[in-house]
């Protein structure tokens, strides 16, 4: 056993807004606490709607004009909290955990 | 990310998650995963090689890694190729690695990328040598990082993959690097050397070797052929 690990969930988009927030719901709708992980976007454009929710949802936003993938991750890092990271492409998602049958412990 | 969560409780450094691959109405294409567990040096050698032949290091959204493992300078010198880089990083500084089966992330087909409308075929064309490029210079950047290290065979068959694909790709120019540009005799007979490897894609293979030399209107013609297949797997 190792000391309870953070998780720091690195969501990077570049131009394509079509499934990022798609992609920042799956992350947040997973059954593990909210407490245990954070989400970071880093991207390279401004959506009022987007940001908007971001900021609502407690999701830490970067904007980044870094075209290489090394280079947004690498900003995410300098500002993730978290000693475990999950990347995440904004047109990918987290699949909910009842995909596969697992189910929130009762009690 | 609870099974994430679980897995570097009890000591995982880089784990792998299989993924449900869908098109852009949200129809299950595929399932994809692999299984494994490896700890100890001697053991991500031969891991390395099964990885890197199989491409089973594939999607940056499939990985968690300890952040410790990615604060490599070199890491930050990723284009594309996130994936690969976080594997490579990996076999240098994880203890335990796991490739686990379990569909965990989802993985969607379409005909975006970077906000680009890839549904007509010169757009797509442009858009893969753009891509490719930029693929075969992370390979080449690594090839040239792992030199002299364990890892250094395996990391060449990626090279020499994407290398055979940049000139299989119609009307792809020359880099200015000899490096990039030309097959020398002695890597065809290396790229030979790792058959076994593809002894369940033998098709596939006789393909990376064919296509490169392919006249430039055959080479057209073939790629015209895949991507409208993947574009009618792409919208469904």
């Amino acid at each position: 056993m190792t000391a309870d690990p953070h998780i720091s969930v690195i969501v990077t988009a570049y131009n394509r807004k079509k499934y990022l927030l798609g992609a920042v719901r799956s992350a947040l709708n997973q059954m593990l606490p909210r407490d245990l992980y954070e989400v970071i976007v880093v991207k390279n454009f401004r959506d009022e709607a987007i940001d908007r929710e971001l900021e609502e949802r407690g999701v830490v936003n970067l904007y980044s004009n870094d075209v290489s993938q090394g280079g947004k991750v690498h900003e995410a890092l300098e500002v993730a909290k978290g000693d475990v990271v999950s990347l995440l492409e904004d047109d990918d998602e987290f699949l909910p955990e009842s995909w596969n049958g697992f189910t929130r412990p009762s009690g | 990310m609870e099974r994430v969560y679980a897995a570097f409780r009890i000591g995982v450094d880089y784990y792998h998650n299989g993924r449900v691959v869908v098109n852009e109405a949200g129809k299950v294409l595929r399932k994809e995963g692999h299984s494994a567990l490896i700890k100890g040096d001697k053991e991500k050698v031969r891991y390395a090689l099964q990885v890197m032949s199989q491409s089973m290091f594939h999607n940056s959204s499939s990985i968690s890694v300890r952040k410790s493992v990615l604060e490599k300078d070199w890491v930050k010198n990723c284009d594309l190729s996130f994936d690969l880089f976080a594997f490579t990083a990996a076999l240098f500084s994880a203890h335990v690695m796991v490739d686990d089966p379990i569909p965990l992330t989802l993985f969607r087909v379409h005909s975006q990328h970077a906000g680009v409308d890839l549904s007509s075929f010169e757009a797509h064309l442009t858009e893969a040598l753009k891509n490719q490029r930029r693929v075969l210079s992370d390979a080449a950047y690594l090839a040239s990082v792992v030199r002299g290290t364990p890892y250094e065979y395996a990391i060449k068959h990626v090279f020499l993959g994407q290398k055979l694909w940049w000139l299989a790709i119609p009307g792809h120019p020359h880099l200015g690097d000899p490096r990039l540009d030309m097959l020398r005799p002695g890597e065809i007979l290396e790229w030979i050397s790792f058959l076994p490897y593809f002894r369940y894609h033998l098709r596939y293979f006789a393909m990376t070797l064919l296509a490169p030399i392919l006249p430039h209107a055959l080479k057209r013609a073939a790629a015209k052929l895949v991507f409208e297949s993947n574009l009618r797997q792409a919208i469904g």
